[in-house]
């Protein structure tokens, strides 16, 4: 029991998210993900990166129930759509953070009350009051970092078991932004929530995410510990004159002058005149968001075995 | 009670943090056998941190003997890390501190005392000198202007 | 799952306590009166419904004191002996004749166009905006992700308007029914046919049904445009259009009257009885074949020598089982225009 980690006892569910063959697409034929292969184990802080337009939050769109599938499914607590069950443990807050704006923030929480049988107005009222917030103003008239608050609360308040967070952060000063971070692990660490969050800024995430969903053209083009992904690159540096790399393993190879520097996906030593070090997540990150997808590359997620 | 600090860019691992404070908290005597360590909850909410990377860094205090966690009460230090010799009054600091101002009289700035300090600990203790617990106050490690104070 | 993880070394015991003891205090502390989404929708309508009251109490004083005066001077008439047509040379009755027909005018000319033109308002400022705003902010993604179904939600969010209309347009169709049958239609002055443009859309049944249906149809139109003005602006268009089709439906609602009459020439072809709506008429020539009005203006020779004029009209009686009709096919249209709403929400994506 002392060995067991998080990870390993929320496996004994079904994952928090699981996408077989999923697809999705819009009017005008435009494909907004396609043959997304992937698992979020219950338990997870998941961040999903990727760059403005990749994906991201039509994944948490679909996630959330709010369209539908082109193609294949999207399980949530393996559950491939939309039950009553599945709709009172997963909370969401949309990238435009939508809320009435004629509402009072009190009105607002009292929403969440009615609408949520699981409602915890301490949880919510804690995040309204950590803002100094006054409960009788108009939502329309608060700053658009006020709004998120507010929207963060009523996600908190739902007691939900799976939060998605689409961009949660991006409007909120580095103070508040911090104490919301701490707010939602908080919960995570209480309640074993899963959550699921996107954002385009990557430190944000790092320390905070122990599962990794890298989208790109809207294929899933990483997924798993982020950890375990960066012990399987390295970022080797030479000298660019005669230096063969191995085959079919970069990721991305710059060349400066006489200095190449190259990211690999392996994580056996290389031979060779190389400099080898373990890369920053950042340093991953940017490699994979430099390099767009071959276009006849499926999205099988290169390294499910580290997600394993 | 302890609290961390987690530096983001500092390029060490979360966790690794977690420990490293925490192992120089017991040597420092900030906290003793029977304390409670914060729980992950409070870490967390203090730091913006993954609770599972606290949860991995308690666990890996545990398996060094170092804390213990009692079902339903929260982790608790099992054995300290502080050492007498190294104590603020203690005579290895004393001696130590007689050696750094030999030093700077003898012209060497921070950095100088600094990377000689480190090159020093770099070689004894590749070299195996002393066992990998062993107390860094073994005689003469510190240079024939050492703090040679044998101490138990 | 959430149990498992709490067992790690780092057990909060401590934070766990009161949220779990709010957890059960919570219902407790619940207030009374409505609650789940319909406390939602009527806080979301309040000033809607608050609106429609005001202006159904000012129209309702409005018909209540027409009736109130009408009466009044209709006795008055009957003191001084002017009821009659035939005292109206009189100048002392012509004067008391001019009030009513004031008050008439001010019935037929404003209230009448007014309460015809209900329909298409409450589809464009009720109807149109609800689901639209819903869209154009979002919230219908704020809403979709709480716990309630799409289903629930809708048809609360649709029930709540739906019976402010129902239940305002009722009291409004009463008392302008009420007021046309006992002081216009029988009054002394006005002779205002129900089948009339303006007459048949504020009595009985038509303007709760043509209501609800405008309230609907503009739903539909909202959800499809989801921009809020310019939902508004081709529900009323859309509304209105509704209406003009329906016009040219309702003749056929019920079996026509059809009859022939010697052709009177001086009395303009045929002649209708009281209430009636004539829909079509022409003159049966010698030979026994038939023509329209309209070809009777073509030659106007050819209608003279006709012996026999005919015409098709729905005696005043056809009135009641037409609003039937008619009420049915819009409450029918109401329901299909409802179910698409509820398909598009929960099928097509928000």
């Amino acid at each position: 029991m002392t060995d067991a980690t998080a990870a390993t006892q929320a496996i004994s569910g079904p994952p928090a998210i699981e996408a077989v063959g999923l697809g999705k697409r819009y009017r005008g034929d435009r494909w907004a993900l396609r043959d997304c292969e992937f698992t979020v184990p219950a338990g997870r802080i998941c961040g999903v990166v990727g760059a403005n337009g990749a994906g991201k939050s039509t994944l948490l769109t679909l996630a959330a129930r709010l369209i539908e599938p082109t193609e294949g499914e999207l399980r949530v607590f393996g559950e491939a759509s939309s039950t009553p069950e599945t709709r009172a443990r997963v909370a969401c807050v949309t990238q435009e953070k939508p809320l009435y704006p004629s509402f009072t923030v009190a009105g607002t929480l009292r929403m969440g009350r009615e609408l949520n049988p699981g409602w915890d107005e301490e949880a919510a009222q804690r995040v309204v009051d950590m803002g100094e917030l006054r409960l009788d103003a108009r939502v329309g008239s608060l700053s658009g970092g006020q709004r998120t608050r507010v929207a963060l609360a009523l996600a908190l308040g739902k007691r939900a078991d799976l939060l998605l967070l689409d961009e949660p952060m991006s409007d909120l000063d580095p103070l508040a932004r911090h104490e919301l971070m701490g707010v939602l692990m908080a919960e995570a660490a209480e309640r074993g929530t899963t959550i699921l969050v996107s954002s385009h800024i990557l430190p944000e995430l790092d320390g905070v995410m122990d599962h990794l969903l890298l989208v790109q053209a809207g294929r899933i083009r990483l997924s798993g510990d982020p950890e375990e992904i960066l012990d399987s690159h390295q970022l080797l540096t030479g000298i660019a004159e005669g230096a063969e790399l191995p085959a079919g393993t970069a990721v991305e190879r710059r060349v400066r002058g006489r200095q190449v520097t190259a990211l690999l996906r392996t994580g056996e030593p290389v031979d060779g005149p190389w400099e080898s070090v373990r890369p920053s997540l950042e340093e991953l990150l940017l490699a994979y968001l430099r390099t767009p997808l071959p276009p006849s590359a499926t999205a099988t997620a290169p390294d499910r075995e580290a997600a394993a | 009670m302890i609290e961390y600090r987690i530096e983001r860019r500092s390029g060490v691992s979360t966790y690794q943090q977690i420990v490293q404070q925490t192992k120089q908290a017991l040597r420092l005597g900030v906290l003793q056998p029977g304390d409670k360590l914060p729980t992950a909850r409070e870490v967390v909410e203090q730091t913006a941190i993954n609770p599972n990377t606290v949860l991995k860094a308690y666990r890996e205090l545990e398996r060094e003997g170092l804390v213990e966690p009692r079902p339903g009460l929260g982790t608790f230090v099992r054995r300290s890390l502080a050492r007498p010799e190294a104590a603020a009054d203690g005579p290895l600091r004393a001696g130590l501190v007689e050696w750094v101002d030999e030093a700077r009289t003898a012209g060497l700035d921070r950095e100088d005392i600094s990377a000689l300090m480190t090159s020093v600990l770099e070689q004894r203790f590749r070299t195996g000198v002393t066992g990998s617990t062993g107390s860094a106050g073994d005689t003469g490690a510190a240079g024939s202007t050492g703090p040679a104070d044998p101490a138990a | 799952m959430s149990t498992s993880t709490l067992s790690g070394p780092a057990t909060p015991s401590g934070p766990a306590a009161p949220s779990a003891a709010n957890g059960v205090s919570a219902p407790a502390r619940r207030r009374r009166g409505p609650s789940g989404v319909l406390w939602l929708v009527l806080h979301q309508n309040r000033p809607a419904i608050r609106s429609v009251a005001i202006l159904l109490v000012l129209v309702s004083a409005v018909l209540v004191a027409m009736h109130v005066l009408i009466q009044d001077r209709i006795g008055t008439m009957q003191q001084t002996s002017c009821y009659t047509p035939a005292s109206w040379e009189r100048i002392e009755c012509r004067v008391q004749l001019g009030r009513i027909e004031m008050l008439t005018r001010m019935f037929t000319d404003i209230l009448q166009p007014a309460v015809t033109a209900a329909p298409v308002l409450i589809g464009m400022f009720l109807g149109g905006p609800l689901l639209a705003q819903e869209y154009e902010r979002g919230t219908v993604r704020l809403v979709l992700t709480q716990s309630v179904t799409p289903r629930r939600w809708l048809l609360t969010r649709l029930a709540v308007p739906g019976a402010t209309v129902l239940v305002a347009t009722s009291v409004l169709s009463a008392l302008t029914s009420w007021v046309w049958w006992s002081d216009i239609y029988r009054g002394p002055v006005a002779f205002d046919p129900p089948f009339q443009g303006f007459t048949y859309p504020v009595l009985g049944l038509a303007p709760v049904a043509w209501s609800l249906f405008g309230l609907a149809l503009g739903v539909l139109v909202g959800q499809l445009l989801r921009r809020t003005v310019t939902a508004v602006l081709v529900s009323g268009v859309v509304v209105a259009l509704a209406q003009a089709v329906m016009v040219a439906w309702r003749p056929f609602f019920w079996p026509l009257v059809e009859e022939e009459q010697p052709y009177n020439n001086m009395m303009g072809g045929f002649v209708k009885p009281a209430g009636a709506w004539l829909v079509e008429d022409g003159v049966v020539r010698a030979d026994g074949t038939r023509l329209m009005r309209d070809q009777c203006f073509e030659a106007a020779s050819v209608c003279d020598e006709a012996p026999t004029s005919w015409g098709q009209y729905h005696p005043a009686s056809h009135f009641v089982p037409i609003q039937l009709v008619e009420a049915g096919l819009l409450l029918v249209l109401t329901a299909v225009v409802v179910t698409v709403v509820l398909r598009r929400l929960t099928r097509a994506g928000v």
